[in-house]
């Protein structure tokens, strides 16, 4: 036996752990005493090399290993089901042992794998409830996050707060800086956010300093990322084909397009994807931090650079960040008073192609272009369409359109006095910024792509935005404990004021034509176009809490917050917010005690109301604008125009907040030492949503925005985890499901309807998704469909009351089901042929480890969804098709499912009702993320003058299941650019696809 | 004042507004830039492809331009003109409920006269409206409170109200009425009591023919109606241009007579003033549809090809009348047979119109940072002295034939430049049918013909519009249940909650 001294460290953060058992197994096979860390992490043991030592601690994964092969640092592993795990709440912190609400507490490694430099893509499939879905795979673009449903037809990304910062946009954050996440997802917990609660709630805590030596971490990968898939388009010589047969389906002569000389020289032609393909694009990330303190003076600063690129068209689209973190406290009056603040800088510049709705998206150029024209002519110019001469090459128009940059910066962070008076009470004023500034540049050169998209002049865009926001938080705390009895309170209020600051403008005929140049004094007098604007917001709120415990056995809380708001009239300006919540530890009770299969059982439940002041403000009132409403007395020789200015909404002076109002029940349990278990029941129901429906267009100008409708969100959540340490191996495997059913009720309309847009698909196509009493929110309406005819008799033999149900129909036309059996194919036969909100989402991952090696991957799936697939533009007869149309119909028993193909849509309408043959399926599961990495301080080298020294290789969406043929079904776009519409979802236009990454990273500690 | 009390800062408030004379003009003036709006909303283009002046057009693969062509029904279509004429009247009727809100005690002239210019509008938007739908909810006040579903009035109240507000908008323009060569430069484009004495005789020949009365509802009579358009003859300063190719922009480069000349009663203001900003609504929106298709044929600029000329209306022209060639542009009359490509064009004929068709070379749309779809500049004149002539002398026919005839001459010899092509009129039907032929002829293209057939009749009408060709694309059938009526937007009916009931036929 030899004396071995050691110290045990978190692996999260590289701190000292205290507390930590150290215990030697002995002959008999059972680990006796040995000793416990001291308030530096520091043991003393005596064991033999080759006797198993065995280090737990209460909210840490045990670890097993050779006496001889102890490391001067034992680093153990969070688990965050854990227990005893601080849990962040808003306002304060609770044991999660206590929560009464349902959360979810993620560290920031177990944000770390996913291996996105966007935080909230690295929550995929964390968290059941939590739906991410990103609306475009491209570097830098947004993620739409839904918890627990979409409960208002506003906006529906949950509130964040960073180290008690609200915000709404957290784009700026580097994941490494995570110190952990914690999700709000029940009214209760959320109430202590109030009005801004309603989507749920997301609070951030950045890494923290703690007392200890300087210590080091070193995080840096590289990767390259690819496409997964291409549509599968025609070849020239099908289209060629195809066009063709269309044209006699039409009407006109054969080979009308292409003669059969020119169809047999025709190969595949021009594969647009693969043209704009920009291939193993790189994404990098390198972030270094510093961490340590004197247990006066604690701090953490970090610095990160990232850059990814975009998979299509080289240089065109990526986003590169680069940003510092200073967080740090002090105690400024022995440990009466306390100083500190966490402070961020981020600049970030971003470019990008042409994603969302069907004008200038580029992907949807690259789907729907013919392929019988080549990218770039023998001269070196680009090539040009002989179909038609509205036809652009979708690669000269990304080449040219595209030029434009946004730089940001931004600085996020706040500033905190604390003063712990007579032990129990505890005053902390706080004041927060957020002051992010971007500029936006781009250039419109002089181009002639097609007969409509060409410019004359070219055109130098400059913008620049202020945004600025404070907030003053100010919180009394009461904590103590009278015998069995613990009791918490707080009281509090809050301010916050913002302001947006913005002027931009343009300029004509530039001096030097080329995005460099594109600035506005480069044009040319006369031509110059200035916007400016301002706006402010300002809520001021005050706010209580009480968490009571008895016994540890019986749990309540109570909470109600009272906010005003600028953005509502005076008659409803205020909001009051309660909620309540109890929970009963089971375990603690006697008859439990001895259970030996169940370690912990908690039920809980939980009431509360929430609220939602997202629409702009000043929408109460009737403002007049000056807007569009001028006129040039004079016509073109006028020199000025005249001014005009009249009412652009109508007024709503009792307009009020927006509440969701939502009962939990659930449980929390450990059982048989290694699974933890949560499981959640859950409705929502949001009320008096805020909403601008459609009115009609008689009343001449504006719809008021209204307080009316229900959403209901109904659903189950399950997570179960289990954590074992077997032998050298550790384990850790997951799964969470998350069931929800979503209805809209009483929709303040006349008929019961919020109408989606039109020209959505294409340039003429009907309404086909809505909100609607009864359905889903954002379901697809339109027709059914019963197969095509086969024959013109098929066709006569489908009579009604009025005779022909589609008099003009032909053989090969699509069958349209009459629903309502009036013998006519009317707008009254539309139902629900889809549904884009899914039935169950779910994640599973697995994480292990032996010796130095290490394992992770996670998979995220939905299912239930359905997506329209719109990519194919229907509206403009030349362009491609994907390969399915090879199953369309063309004579008597060649397709039951895909109509004739023709020019223009005739009269029979095949694509231009909306029916299910643009639906699909959008159910998919994916391998999100897969890691295999090696640690040479555990393993081969232990005597690395490191804490860690790990290799890594990492693939992320590596593989998708799914039966949805387009792309990527992924499909986070809705009709976003349609004022009021972000409810709307699962809809295909055309969509710029996630990537394939596979990347080698580095982790060092010291 | 507290913390959360805050009002817009970069937006005026309704209740702080209408105080002064300065809001008033532009609370009217927000009124008259709904004239400007939008290229599928304008009556004069949907009236047109209708008649049998010109048939749909456009790329083979568009849409909503053949069914108005073909009176087919089609996916909320007719909505942005709904909508347009709408906002006008309740720009209108806000005007006219804030009006007596603002002290015009330094002018009460002005408050007046703009009262005048409210009612002329509003008359207008309405008239525009029921001669299109025929049967539209009659709103004269801004929608108090969440009752937004009204039900169609009857026409005859809807024209009773654009009676009396052309009558009073005569009155209350009266005091201010000059002759056309004092009018102001920047005034051009404002309704005058002789705007409103010229709508109130198109109002009356439209009203008493389509729905075979002898007067207006309000009993506005012919005899007033007649005397409104022979005091616009006769006292306006309005006249005729001396060469009629003079009127349009693209038929006479270099001696264009202007915007503004002496023939433009009425006229809608253009401007390619905003420079590519599909924001703004102040271009000519209509000219771009109807320009040669994808191609710039020196010296017209290029456009969608809306509304292909009718071979029919080019024929019909006699030789000598340059009517013809300034109306028109004739694919190998003018030599372009070679350089003129078919392309996409639906129902190619050979022939374009020549009227508002956008001009190429420096005076372009886009030629100063403008975007050629929203930036045409020429205005549309609405009411043009020829058209008063020819109502003159329908309105005088019966009365004074003698006049009736001295009217019709001045058209006629202006249109042949001489005093030899002549035609007689007789008093009854026969003189009618010369005047409406004359109409055709002299006002083509400029979205009258539609409503002139229909003023005489379905059957009329009907014998016009039928198109028979053995090319379907040709194939036309005037559906005589329509009664000529436009289809009323989908989406407005769903909103309606069932209170808006759609026009037969659709």
């Amino acid at each position: 036996q030899k004396a071995i001294h050691g110290k045990v460290i978190s692996k999260t953060n590289g701190e000292p752990l205290s507390g930590v058992s150290v215990q030697i197994k002995d002959e008999a096979g059972s680990f006796g005493h040995g000793a416990i860390t001291d308030e530096d992490g520091l043991f003393n043991i005596s064991a033999a090399d080759d006797q198993t030592v065995r280090f737990t601690r209460v909210g840490y994964s045990a670890v097993e290993m050779q006496a001889g092969s102890i490391p001067d640092q034992v680093v153990l592993t969070e688990t965050s089901q854990d227990l005893d795990a601080v849990v962040v709440v808003g306002y304060g912190t609770q044991r999660k042992r206590d929560l009464t609400g349902a959360t979810v507490h993620l560290g920031g490694d177990n944000l770390a794998e996913n291996k996105s430099i966007n935080t909230l893509t690295n929550l995929q499939g964390k968290a059941p409830g939590v739906q991410v879905t990103s609306t475009s795979g491209q570097p830098g673009d947004g993620v739409k996050i839904r918890i627990r449903g979409i409960g208002t037809n506003g906006n529906t990304n949950p509130l964040y707060v960073v180290d008690g910062m609200p915000t709404t946009d957290i784009s700026y954050l580097n994941p490494s800086d995570i110190a952990s996440l914690d999700i709000l997802k029940d009214a209760a917990s959320a109430a202590i956010y109030g009005t801004r609660a309603a989507n749920g709630v997301v609070l951030i805590t950045t890494v923290k300093g703690n007392t200890g030596g300087i210590r080091t971490a070193l995080h840096a990968y590289y990767g390259l990322q690819n496409p997964i898939k291409e549509q599968s388009l025609l070849s020239a010589k099908q289209y060629a084909i195809i066009m063709n047969e269309a044209a006699v389906n039409s009407g006109k002569s054969p080979y009308y397009y292409y003669s059969q000389q020119e169809i047999d020289s025709m190969g595949a032609g021009t594969d647009w994807q693969k043209a704009a393909t920009n291939s193993d694009a790189p994404i990098q990330n390198y972030d270094l931090s510093f961490s340590g303190g004197n247990g006066i003076s604690n701090y953490a600063s970090s610095v990160s650079y990232q850059k990814q690129e975009g998979i299509i068209s080289l240089g065109k689209s990526y986003y590169e960040r680069f940003g510092f973190r200073i967080n740090s406290d002090h105690k400024v009056y022995k440990d009466i008073l306390k100083f500190g603040e966490n402070l961020s800088f981020t600049h970030s510049n971003q470019s990008g192609i042409g994603t969302g709705n069907i004008y200038g998206n580029s992907i949807r150029g690259l789907l729907n272009t013919s392929p019988t024209f080549p990218v770039y002519n023998a001269d070196g110019s680009f090539g040009t369409s002989g179909m038609s001469s509205e036809e652009v090459n979708p690669v000269a128009a990304i080449a040219t359109l595209n030029q434009n940059k946004t730089i940001t910066d931004r600085i996020f962070g706040n500033t905190y006095l604390e003063a712990t008076i007579l032990n129990h009470f505890k005053l902390r004023s706080s004041f927060g910024i957020d002051l992010s500034f971007y500029s936006t540049n781009s250039f419109i050169p002089v181009y002639d792509l097609a007969a409509n998209s060409s410019s004359t002049t070219s055109e130098a865009d400059q913008g620049m935005y202020r945004n600025f926001t404070w907030t003053w938080d100010n919180t009394l705390t009461y904590d103590n404990q009278f015998g069995r009895h613990k009791l918490n309170v707080l009281v509090g209020t809050s301010a916050q004021e913002f302001s947006g600051f913005n002027v931009s403008g343009s300029k004509q005929n530039l001096s030097i034509e080329d995005f460099d140049h594109a600035i506005i004094n480069n044009g040319m007098d006369g031509t110059q176009k200035a916007y400016g604007t301002r706006s402010e917001d300002a809520m001021n709120s005050y706010m209580a809490r009480v968490n009571y415990s008895f016994a540890d056995k019986y749990l309540l809380s109570a909470i109600i917050r009272r906010d005003g708001s600028t953005k509502f009239g005076s008659n409803h300006r205020w909001g009051n917010f309660p909620s309540f919540s109890a929970g009963w530890i089971l375990s603690n009770e006697d008859f439990l005690k001895n259970a030996n299969w169940l370690n912990f059982l908690k039920l809980r439940a939980g009431w509360g109301q929430n609220g939602n002041d997202q629409i702009r403000s000043f929408a109460y009132l009737a403002t007049v604008s000056s807007s569009q409403m001028g006129y040039y007395f004079g016509g073109e020789d006028a020199t000025s125009i005249s001014v005009g200015a009249a009412p652009t909404n109508v007024a709503n002076p009792d307009l009020k907040w927006e509440a969701s109002e939502q009962e939990d029940i659930g449980l929390d349990a450990t059982l048989f030492n290694h699974f933890n278990l949560t499981f959640d029941w859950y409705q929502k129901t949001s009320k008096d949503w805020l909403v601008q429906p459609p009115i009609p267009a008689l009343v001449g100008t504006g719809a008021p925005y209204i307080n009316g409708g229900d959403i209901q969100n109904r659903g189950i959540e399950i997570a179960l985890n289990y954590n074992a340490q077997l032998g050298d191996v550790n384990l850790s495997v997951g799964g969470n499901i998350a069931f929800n059913h979503n209805e809209a009720r009483s929709v303040p309309n006349n008929d019961g309807i919020i109408h989606g847009a039109t020209n959505l698909l294409s340039s003429s196509t009907e309404e086909f998704y809505r909100i609607q009493n009864g359905f889903p929110v954002g379901y697809f309406w339109g027709y059914k469909t019963a197969g095509v005819f086969q024959t013109q008799a098929e066709v006569n033999a489908y009579t009604g009351a009025n005779g022909l149900i589609q008099p003009n129909a032909v053989a090969g036309d699509v069958r349209f089901v009459d629903l309502n059996a009036d013998g006519s194919i009317t707008t009254a036969d539309k139902t629900m042929i889809g549904d884009p909100n899914p039935n169950f989402t779910y994640g599973g991952s697995v994480s292990a480890s032996y010796k130095g090696f290490d394992l992770n991957l996670n998979i995220s799936g939905v299912s239930g969804n359905q997506i329209v697939d719109g990519t194919r533009a229907n509206d403009r007869s030349y362009n491609n098709y994907s390969t399915s149309i090879l199953d369309r119909w063309h004579g008597e028993g060649t397709s039951n499912s895909t109509p004739r193909v023709t020019l223009g849509d005739e009269a029979n309408k095949n694509y231009k009702n909306f029916s299910d043959l643009y639906v699909q399926n959008g159910d998919f599961m994916r391998l999100k993320s897969l890691s295999v990495g090696y640690d040479f301080k555990k393993g081969l080298l232990p005597n690395l003058p490191f804490d860690q020294f790990r290799f890594y290789v990492s693939a992320t969406n590596l593989f998708t299941i799914t039966k949805y043929t387009g792309i990527d079904p992924e499909v986070g776009y809705g009709n976003t650019e349609s004022d009021g519409n972000n409810w709307s979802s699962g809809i295909d236009l055309g969509y710029y696809p996630q990537p394939r990454t596979v990347l080698f990273g580095l982790d060092v500690r010291f | 004042k507290s913390f959360l009390d805050r009002t817009p800062i970069d937006q005026k408030v309704e209740s702080d507004f209408y105080k002064t004379p300065d809001d008033a003009f532009e609370a009217l003036v927000s009124a008259y830039s709904v004239l400007d709006i939008s290229g599928n909303g304008n009556i004069m283009l949907s009236a047109e492809l209708a008649s049998d002046d010109c048939f749909g057009g456009g790329g083979t693969a568009d849409d909503g331009v053949i069914q108005w062509d073909k009176f087919k029904s089609y996916n909320d279509h007719n909505a942005d003109a709904w909508t347009k004429y709408y906002q006008g009247i309740y720009r209108t009727n806000q005007f006219l409920k804030k009006v007596d809100g603002v002290d015009f005690s330094a002018d009460p002239d002005l408050k007046q006269q703009y009262i005048g210019e409210a009612k002329f509008l509003r008359a207008y938007f309405y008239f525009d409206l029921v001669r299109m739908f025929g049967h539209v909810p009659l709103i004269t006040a801004p929608i108090e409170g969440d009752n937004y579903s009204i039900p169609q009035a009857d026409p005859d109240s809807v024209y009773a109200l654009i009676s009396s507000d052309l009558q009073e908008a005569i009155t209350d323009l009266s005091a201010t009425a000059v002759p056309y060569n004092q009018i102001a430069a920047s005034d051009y484009g404002r309704a005058t009591k002789w705007a409103a004495e010229s709508l109130m005789g198109r109002v009356f020949l439209y009203y008493t023919g389509y729905y075979s009365k002898s007067a207006l509802p309000d009993g506005y009579t012919k005899d007033q109606a007649t005397k409104a358009i022979d005091d616009v003859i006769t006292n306006s300063g309005y006249g005729l241009v001396e060469h009629y190719k003079d009127l349009w922009h693209a038929a006479s480069l270099s001696d264009f007579a202007g915007q503004n000349n002496k023939e433009a009663v009425f006229a809608i203001q253009y401007t390619s003033a905003g420079h590519g900003d599909w924001n703004l609504q102040n271009g000519n929106r209509f000219q771009v549809m109807v320009g040669i298709r994808n191609q710039v044929l020196d010296p017209y600029y290029k456009g969608w090809g809306f509304g292909p000329v009718n071979p029919k209306l080019w024929n019909d022209y006699k030789d000598g009348d340059t009517r013809k060639t300034a109306s028109i542009i004739s694919i190998d009359g003018e030599g372009y047979t070679g350089t003129y490509a078919v392309g996409d064009q639906a129902q190619y004929t050979g022939y374009f119109w020549k009227k508002y068709t956008p001009v190429g070379g420096a005076d372009r749309p886009d030629a100063n940072g403008g975007d050629f779809q929203i930036d045409n500049y020429d205005n549309y004149v609405v009411i043009r002295f020829a058209d008063i002539l020819l109502m003159g002398a329908e309105l005088n026919l019966n009365n004074n034939l003698s006049k009736a005839q001295g009217y019709i001459n001045q058209v006629r010899d202006r249109a042949f430049e001489d005093a030899s092509h002549r035609v007689t009129l007789v008093s009854g039907a026969q003189g009618i049918k010369t005047i409406m032929e004359e109409r055709r002829l002299e006002l083509a293209l400029e979205g009258q013909r539609y409503w002139d057939l229909l003023r005489q009749g379905l059957d009329v009408a009907k014998a016009a519009i039928d198109n028979s060709s053995t090319d379907p694309d040709f194939q036309i059938t005037f559906p005589t249940d329509t009664k000529g009526l436009f289809e009323i937007p989908q989406t407005q009916i769903g909103l309606s909650n069932g209170t808006l009931i759609q026009n037969a036929g659709y």
